[in-house]
């Protein structure tokens, strides 16, 4: 088998009246793309400082980028350096009511655990999360509360 | 530079036993001549002197290679200096490899809880001569001072192989709890399976893998701290089995894609014996498979098993490493190394030729296939 399939998924956003359109135009050869296409994790207080890398990392969740992990780091550095942006809650609420995107939220709850102020904005969404997701979510936090 | 004195006090050195084990040995007895012992193993412990250096022994026959596996008890940082051959000349010098840009085996670095040579990584580096080898090795405790006087454990795989560029290897792939009841996990983890089976055999060697379960927490640690259920499952097979262990994330990371524990790996049971691989990094953000997502996973597994039989990065992200194979082009830039390594499956990341699709990773050197061949777990 090869991967040659190109899936063409158009940005869903869901239906959720929290979502907000991303802003930035994403190409193939975007910087922050391309660091977090890397196989060994890329920190990411090393992500390059763009004008509004918040928001850029936002569209970079939303997107449909290969590989699938791509999207996933964005979430996570998105929490991990953008919580206190006003825009952070409407952002990834989302990611806690649809079950197409709950990735990006166990994505970002992971990330938010390092930080009781991201974690008290995130814990709440992700105890109200879809079922399929809400047992990860809570595994998750479990882990988290039981480590020394 | 070597931050302790070279190896060069002999220890005292305890054989505890020499046992022989061979997957032909569970054949049928069909009257004919019994087949040729393809692996025998053997276990030592020694210990080491007031600088913490130590040396391990071991008689190779004719047409064998090997592997040792060096393990500390206590939980310390164990790894290899030397390794000198019956004539006393040095065959392998971590002096010759400490600073430089080509990544040869992490034996050379040490690692805790276990650390594996398998000799010989390369062509070049040529076939074990018949008679007494000695590694010589450092062992280090947790605080990364000397250990005196401390046991380290031993075990030397031989392998004998009539067919040294075929072989088979044993896979086993175990779900962590509840893993498996996830919607459509078994299924995309079966397809990458297969494309990492065409990957391999394109390299030859079958890879044959049975599925099991066990009892882990799917937030799995990463593999250079392990987990001791590893090393238990393990121990019930006697030949020698790869484990890839299937869980959620790893290392509370939900984008670390797969991870093997050293380069290379031990193919003895120990807690750090296992290729780790996270289904949600790979389902992304929907948590279901696309076909483009499970061509990932196949080559993700095929890419990081690569890293547990001994291969590096052709060339690491940065473009200031390389590894010590001779046959993988030379580069030093993003384009220049996108260009010309881009389609290996050890290159450090897919390269995506639009948003959505990244090229298939399914080239290897005839040096890298060579590694992968010569890894003692292979037949
Ligand atoms: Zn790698």
């Amino acid at each position: 088998m090869r991967r040659a399939l190109a899936f063409l998924a158009p940005l869903a956003l869901g239906s959720s009246a929290l979502a907000a359109e991303p802003t930035v135009a994403l190409t193939n050869d975007n910087v922050v793309i391309q660091a977090l296409r890397a196989r060994s994790a890329v920190p990411c207080a090393a992500l390059a400082d763009q004008p509004d890398l918040a928001a850029e990392l936002y569209a970079i969740a939303e997107a449909d980028v290969a590989p699938a992990w791509v999207s996933l780091r964005a979430a996570s550095c998105l929490a991990e350096r953008f919580s206190t942006d006003g825009r952070f809650v409407g952002w990834v609420s989302p990611w806690f009511t649809d079950d197409e995107r709950g990735g990006l939220g166990l994505a970002a709850l992971t990330s938010s655990l390092a930080n009781p102020a991201t974690r008290s904005v995130i814990e709440p969404l992700a105890r109200q999360a879809p079922l399929r997701w809400r047992d990860l979510y809570a595994r998750r936090l479990d882990a988290a509360d039981a480590a020394p | 530079m070597h931050p302790h004195p070279r190896a060069s006090l002999a220890c005292l050195t305890t054989v505890l036993l020499v046992a022989a084990c061979s997957p032909d040995s569970k054949q049928p007895d069909t009257g004919e001549a019994p087949p040729v012992e393809t692996l025998r193993v053997e276990e030592q412990t020694v210990t080491s002197n007031n600088h913490g250096l130590f040396d391990v022994d071991f008689e190779v026959k004719d047409g064998e290679r090997v592997q040792l596996v060096l393990e500390d008890p206590n939980n310390g940082y164990v790894g290899t200096q030397l390794l000198i051959d019956p004539d006393g000349n040095t065959a392998l010098d971590r002096d010759d490899w400490s600073g430089s840009h080509n990544e040869l085996t992490e034996a050379l670095t040490g690692a805790q809880y276990a650390s594996t040579l398998n000799w010989p990584v390369r062509e070049e580096d040529g076939t074990l001569a018949p008679g007494v080898w000695t590694l010589s090795g450092e062992i280090l405790d947790r605080t990364q001072e000397p250990n005196k006087h401390a046991d380290v454990e031993a075990t030397i795989l031989y392998r004998t192989d009539d067919a040294p560029t075929a072989g088979t290897a044993h896979v086993v792939m175990a779900y962590c709890t509840g893993v498996r009841d996830q919607d459509g996990v078994v299924e995309a983890m079966e397809a990458g399976v297969a494309y990492w089976q065409e990957l391999y055999a394109s390299w030859g060697i079958t890879l044959t893998v049975e599925y099991t379960d066990i009892e882990v927490d799917p937030a799995l640690p990463d593999t250079y701290e392990g987990v001791e259920a590893y090393g238990e499952l393990l121990a019930g097979y006697d030949d020698y089995p790869l484990l890839m262990i299937v869980g959620d994330d790893i290392n509370g990371d939900s984008y670390i894609y797969g991870e093997a524990a050293a380069i290379p790996g031990p193919a003895t049971a120990t807690r750090i014996s296992a290729v780790e691989v996270s289904w949600l990094a790979h389902a992304g953000a929907n948590g279901k498979f696309s076909d483009g997502e499970i061509g990932i996973l196949g080559e993700t597994m095929a890419h990081e098993t690569g890293h547990y039989l001994g291969m590096f990065h052709p060339v690491e992200d940065g473009w200031q490493f390389w590894d010590a194979v001779d046959d993988t082009p030379e580069c030093n830039s993003m384009s220049q190394c996108q260009d010309k390594l881009g389609a290996n499956l050890m290159f450090p990341y897919p390269v995506c030729t639009s948003m959505v699709d990244c090229a298939p990773q399914d080239e290897l050197s005839d040096g890298q296939t060579g590694i992968i061949q010569r890894y003692v777990g292979v037949d």
